[in-house]
């Protein structure tokens, strides 16, 4: 596409389209006396700062035998306190090599009208970084006089050689609350001519059409925008902005339908190579799918072979410098991963296909979005957010989806960002849409058992071990696999003495770092004094061992944006505290269960066993049947579960002493 | 004065030029490393303390002053990666001024442990900003950055040539950075009859050693300096050596030296004085803002609290890195650094004949600037000195100095918006700082503002109900740098973001929170008040439908536990802070007392602290009294000091037990 497009181009601007545009060049607009003398802003009570305008004008230009973008940007702002000052005291923008940024006009008009320009010589020009292939400058100004009240204006023309309007993000929102924000937008004069079409999808905002201005430009705007805000646990932040994806397509009139028909067609092509399984291939695959029943246990036994077989070029943790993986990225044949025992992640898949072809299996590549980054979206007809590639495997009526790439996840996983998603299966005929489901809570499991002492202190000191599968260990193998056994075990310490003060540790030991398939293991000795509280004759411990200072997810009274969890996962605690001489426990009384069914449980128990050990335990789990996105108003009944659940978790048990002599530590 | 000090990693200079080291021999052929790297790698590996990413082998500068007082400076550095995190040091660093100092060469070599050799040139040397977020800063660095290809056992190693046209004829060499170096050297070598004067800190006497041309100064094996919470910088930590030279009378070059602490201050004056008159526009304006305000501290009070709503914004153009620009042009714009605010607030309160003068000071740390060696660089900051009558300095007792010749001086910093004429930013007290006046100027020592005018109050009238709810009306009332803490706060964020930031910091004590009310101002006396209304369902814990307990200390400070280590390498700094608590938690009908935590009070020469739980009729009182000393504890000190604040987080999650009356 981008090919042809330069080629559109070329042909385009040799005949010699250039033309001026001006109509963006007026000078400054009159400022109304009542925006002027407003103190309060009009689009969000609490705002510091507001848009009064954010306006851009977007104009694919031929210059020359090259393409060139323009982006002519103005801002006028009305700044109601100083921390709008602050924020607004000095504007830099930052640019690239082959971006020009100039027609910088800037000025402050003062709540009487008074008006300071900025002059030409105190804009200044930096070069940030240059050398290595790398040049990154920008020009700078700070505003006059600004203080509270002011409105400031400034604008400048941005100018990208070589660069057309295709697959561009365009905010429609920005991070302070916007009155009118408007995009003005102008194609490549010819691109119609030679059968291409801009076209522009909408996210997170209802579209609107397209006004034509007269002078080539189409212009869209919105009004009482208000500010991006960011939440915890919001998923992808692009899902939750407002944005305008614009593009190029040589097929106006395609359906969505048939450009994703198209779209997985291609798909199969790219993979058609792949599936040719040459002898020696075949033999290690029948060898390894051995007597496994079903397609999916063929392909499970497939999938752990290439994660075994494969050491990985591309992985930050490869062992391999920075520029030896950059050399790492180029494609092999399936034979040659297999016989050298090297390869990225696409050959991987390669590999896989070749080996499934081998053994018999229909695998096919299929295409998904990463979840982090956006959703998958139907109506969109460009591949932009279809990033990601795993592998669908047909058994019987089913599909069943694995990542044989995937370094950290037992096969059969895939990573968090594509469970859940919309995806397209490639096939040479009809490819299909499919939902990859998300994996249940037991996929992603922590195991955790700590055995302590309790002094009559409140120290407690003892074993402890924790066991992390599916997702949960992924992540924490991701984040350890480039560490050192001495910085994990750094890490491990650290993390636990943020939630419990003064913790020390010893004997520590952390397993299966670089193992797909076997869970992350790790153990410990610990010592944390005053983990029990003491007044007079009585002795509370929270029994919790494991949650006991763990941040509640949610603190915020308001949400905005709806709720989405990564993935589902469980948690199963077994604490055994060993009570100190002559403390026993008052009737236990413990919160009662939480069910949230079908989403989420938590449960705890507590008994005396062995005469004077207290034994603790606790099950959660939270994202059953794929519930892992709640809308908005899901939130006060997620956040109560959430803090029932910390309060449960909270919960002391009371020790008593049985003699006075018992209570003196 | 905002500008950089130039430092590269280990390396700090004097007028922001680099210092290097001689290079034997001529161009080197491709992908082989000069003799002294190869000979350096060739060290046999040996084990480093526990923590130390890598050890410096060689760490050497030469520094060739010619007679126009150029300074040629040559540098030669290498160091071996010993963990995967301590490939980010296998990169070469030469800070330079685009206006004083010229880069002849920079080459990089990374020797893999099996020996294989990578030349790293011009192709992958990078050219930096030094600060990203300056208007206009000539402070560069030239950067090759070998840490994506470096390997655990790497030796990395660069050589390099910095021509320095100096503003001072001095220089400084810091003998290493945090990590372990087996061996760091420094020479100078001057044209003959020149004079040198050497002094070192962080350490005892280092005599140097008599070269050809000049003098050397060596150190061998250095320990790991581990980065910890609450350390001092750097800058007290490392040896350091500071030179001061000069031509023999009547030779003189371009570059100032200073013999004294005066003469330093007599510079200063000579390039600030000039840019702090006023004109008729600075008349003009001084007016205004003390129209109709007749006493003296408030008129003070009012041109303070102008220049402090003046944005800061840093332009560093040549000499401006030291000297202001003109108050006029300063008042124009409506923007400028801490020097033009300096100048401004000058030539303002000279408008309505109030004397001021420029204090230079060291933002970074309070031992930072050393008393034996005058020198302008040792300083990155300006704040003023005015001159007050007796009466005026009552009001602002804290933060005056008497001056022989000046009388009463009162300090105040412009520069920080957040901190109130009256008081002093916590990084500037007690620290020295130059008065920069011509006649009578010199090191002058900084106040160091007591607790009592720097801290927190708070007020919580809360309620439990028999099922463990809690609701809460809690006011905090905070002065001095206390207040500067929750200012600082309250404007980095929108109002949204800051109600979020406080429910947070409640989350932390109290599951379930929710607030149903944040509001937070300045007070006109220069506090800050935090008013918050929130609510907790289950606080209090119920068992047996008898017993109910909760923890009486509420809410914890917002500055959290910082020494979870449990040992110490260098000394912890405190500051001078209070924090004071009272509760009245009224109990739920049907209760009384049954156990309450026993008081609790601990003190230490680096602060105290108590809880005292009283019953009052159908209500407890919780006092709590927190207070730390502006102290350097020792090292050897630590376990003591950890041990109290590890007592006080235990005591605050004492519980009460109420039991419901029969």
């Amino acid at each position: 596409m981008r090919s042809t497009l330069a080629r559109l181009a070329a042909a385009t601007w040799a005949a010699g389209c250039l033309g001026g545009v001006g109509a963006h060049a007026a000078d400054w607009e009159p400022i109304p006396a009542e925006v002027l003398k407003a103190t309060k802003p009009t689009v969000a009570a609490d705002a510091d700062c507001e848009a009064l305008l954010w306006d851009v004008a977007v104009e694919d230009r031929a210059q020359g035998d090259e393409p060139v973008l323009i982006l002519r940007h103005r801002l006028r702002l009305k700044l109601f306190d100083e921390r709008a000052v602050e924020s607004q005291k000095q504007i830099d923008i930052a640019f690239g090599a082959r971006t020009s940024i100039s027609e910088i006009r800037a000025r402050t008009v003062k709540p009487d009208g008074t008006v300071l320009e900025l002059r030409d010589q105190d804009v200044f020009e930096r070069t940030l970084a240059k050398g290595a292939g790398l040049e990154t400058r920008v020009k700078s100004f700070a505003l006059p006089g600004l203080e509270p009240g002011v409105v400031v204006e400034y604008r400048w023309v941005e100018r990208r050689a070589k660069a057309l309007a295709h697959h561009i993000d365009l905010d429609l929102q920005r991070d302070i609350p916007v009155q009118l924000l408007r995009y003005h937008i102008k194609p490549l004069p010819g691109a119609g001519e030679a059968g291409y079409a801009m076209q522009a999808k909408f996210f997170g905002v209802e579209p609107v059409a397209f006004e034509p201005e007269g002078n080539g430009f189409n212009a869209i705007s919105y009004r009482n925008v208000p500010a991006f805000v960011e939440e915890p646990m919001m998923g992808a932040e692009r899902s939750r902005r407002r944005w305008m994806l614009v593009y190029y397509t040589d097929e106006p009139n395609q359906t969505p339908a048939a450009f994703w028909r198209a779209f997985g067609r291609g798909l199969d092509d790219a993979a058609r190579d792949a599936r040719k399984s040459s002898g020696a291939l075949v033999r290690v695959a029948r060898e390894a799918v051995g007597d496994a029943a079903t397609p999916a246990e063929k392909a499970l036994r497939l999938a752990r072979l290439c994660q075994s077989r494969v050491h990985r070029l591309d992985d930050d943790a490869s062992e391999l410098t920075q520029e030896r993986r950059r050399r790492a990225r180029q494609d092999r044949r399936p034979e040659e991963v297999l016989r050298s025992g090297q390869g990225n992640g696409g050959d991987v898949l390669r590999l896989f296909l070749a080996l499934a072809a081998g053994a018999g299996l229909d695998a096919r590549l299929v295409a998904l979005p990463d979840g982090s980054l956006h959703g998958f979206d139907g109506a969109l007809t460009s591949d932009y957010l279809m990033v990601s590639r795993s592998i669908a495997v047909r058994d019987a009526e089913r599909w069943f989806f694995l990542d044989p790439a995937a370094m950290y996840l037992p096969a059969g996983m895939l990573r968090w960002q594509e469970e859940g998603q919309q995806g397209i299966v490639s096939d040479p005929q009809e490819p299909l849409l499919v939902t990859v489901p998300a994996s249940p809570p037991d996929k992603s499991i922590a195991r955790r058992e700590a055995r302590l002492r309790l002094s009559a202190d409140g120290t407690v000191e003892g074993e402890v071990r924790e066991e992390m599968s599916g997702h949960l260990a992924a992540w924490l193998k991701e984040q350890s696999d480039e560490k050192s056994a001495e910085e994990r075990q750094q890490q491990l310490e650290e993390s636990l003495r943020g939630r419990l003060s003064g913790a020390e540790l010893s004997q520590i030991s952390i397993e299966n770092v670089k193992q797909a398939e076997l869970p992350l293991v790790r153990r410990y000795h610990v010592k944390v004094p005053g983990f029990a509280q003491r007044t007079g004759r009585r002795l509370f411990v929270q029994p919790s061992f494991f949650e006991r200072g763990a941040k509640a997810p949610f603190t915020s009274s308001a949400r905005e944006h709806p709720i989405r969890f990564p993935y589902a996962w469980a948690e199963e605690d077994l604490v055994r505290i060993e009570l100190p001489p002559g403390f026993t426990l008052e009737v236990p009384s413990l919160p009662g269960a939480l069910d949230a069914a079908p989403v989420a449980a938590h449960q705890v128990s507590a008994k005396m066993v062995e005469g004077n050990v207290l034994e603790y335990r606790r099950s959660f789990r939270f994202g059953s049947e794929g519930h892992l996105a709640f809308p908005a108003a899901s939130y006060e009944p997620l956040k109560t579960f959430f803090d029932r659940v910390t309060q449960a978790d909270d919960h002391a048990l009371t020790l008593t002493a049985a003699t006075p002599a018992a209570s003196q530590p | 004065m905002s500008g950089p000090a130039a430092r590269r990693g280990h390396l700090r200079t004097l007028g922001w030029g680099a210092l290097a080291l001689a290079v034997s021999g001529g161009p080197l052929a491709a992908d082989e490393a000069p003799d002294w790297l190869a000979q350096a790698a060739r060290a046999e590996t040996r084990s480093l303390e526990p923590g130390a990413p890598g050890e410096v082998l060689v760490e050497a500068g030469h520094a060739t002053v010619n007679e126009r007082g150029i300074v040629e400076t040559r540098l030669r550095w290498a160091v071996r990666v010993a963990t995967r995190e301590g490939r980010t040091h296998a990169v070469a660093r030469l800070p330079y001024a685009t206006d004083f100092d010229k880069v002849r060469e920079l080459r990089a070599w990374l020797i893999a442990p099996n020996g294989e050799v990578r030349r790293l040139g011009k192709d992958e040397t990078l050219d930096l900003a030094w600060v990203s977020n300056d208007v206009y800063n000539e402070h560069r660095v030239r950067l090759i950055d070998a840490s994506s290809r470096a390997e655990i056992g790497s030796v990395f190693g660069f050589e390099s040539v910095v021509e320095q046209r100096p503003l001072f004829n001095q220089l400084q060499w810091t003998f290493q950075s945090h990590l372990p170096a087996r061996s760091s050297r420094f020479e100078v070598s001057l044209p003959p009859g020149w004079t040198l004067e050497a002094v070192v800190f962080n350490r005892p006497a280092l005599p140097p050693v008599r070269t050809a041309a000049g003098y050397a100064w060596e150190l061998h094996d250095l320990r790991y300096l581990a980065p910890e919470p609450l350390a001092p910088g750097l800058s007290s930590l490392a040896p350091r050596l500071a030179v001061s030279f000069a031509p023999p009378p009547p030779l003189a070059v371009d570059a100032r030296s200073f013999a004294s602490w005066q003469e330093v201050a007599q510079w200063t004056a000579e390039i600030s004085d000039p840019r702090s008159e006023p004109d008729e526009g600075i008349g003009a304006k001084a007016r205004e803002l003390t129209l109709g305000v007749v006493d003296e501290y408030q008129r003070l009070a009012a041109i303070a609290r102008f220049v402090q709503s003046v944005p800061y914004i840093s332009i560093q153009v040549g000499l401006g890195r030291f000297q202001p620009h003109a108050a006029p042009q300063v008042l124009a714009k409506s923007y400028g650094d801490c020097k033009d605010k300096v100048a401004l607030m000058r030539a303002l309160l000279k408008a309505i004949g109030v004397a001021a003068y420029p204090v230079l000071v060291s933002s970074a740390d309070r031992d930072d600037v050393r008393q034996e060696w005058p020198s302008p660089t040792q300083f990155d900051h300006v704040i003023v000195a005015v001159a007050v009558s007796d009466p005026a300095a009552r009001a602002a007792s804290h933060v005056v100095v008497k001056h022989p010749g000046l009388g009463t001086l009162l300090l105040f910093d412009p520069t920080d918006e957040n901190t109130r004429l009256g008081d002093l930013p916590e990084g500037e007290q007690g620290g020295l700082g130059l008065l920069g006046v011509a006649a009578s100027g010199g090191l002058i020592r900084l106040p160091i503002v007591p607790s009592s005018a720097s801290r927190l109050e708070r007020q919580a009238r809360a309620r439990l109900s028999a099922e463990g709810g809690l609701s809460v009306e809690l006011q905090e009332s905070s002065i001095g740098q206390a207040a500067v803490r929750e200012r600082r706060l309250w404007r980095s964020q929108s109002r949204r973001d800051y109600a979020t930031t406080i429910e947070r910091w409640l989350a932390q004590d109290i599951p379930g929170v929710r607030s149903s009310r944040v509001e937070a101002a300045d007070t006109p006396e220069g506090g800050f008040r935090l008013e918050v209304d929130f609510s907790a369902d289950r606080y209090g814990q119920v068992m047996q439908n008898r017993l109910l307990a909760f923890r009486p200390a509420l809410v914890a400070r917002q500055d959290s536990f910082a020494l979870r280590d449990s040992t110490r390498q260098h000394p912890v700094v405190l500051h001078e802070r209070a924090a004071f608590t009272t509760a009245r938690i009224q109990l739920p009908p049907g209760f009384a007392v049954d156990e309450t935590p026993e008081p609790f009070s601990v003190e230490a020469p680096f602060g105290r602290y108590s809880l005292a739980i009283a019953v009052e009729a159908d209500a407890l009182i919780v006092e709590r009294r927190y207070e730390t000393r502006a102290l350097t504890v020792p090292a050897n000190e630590y376990p003591a000091l950890r041990g109290f604040f590890q007592r006080v987080v235990e005591a605050e999650q004492a519980p009460v037990v109420l039991i419901r009356k029969e």
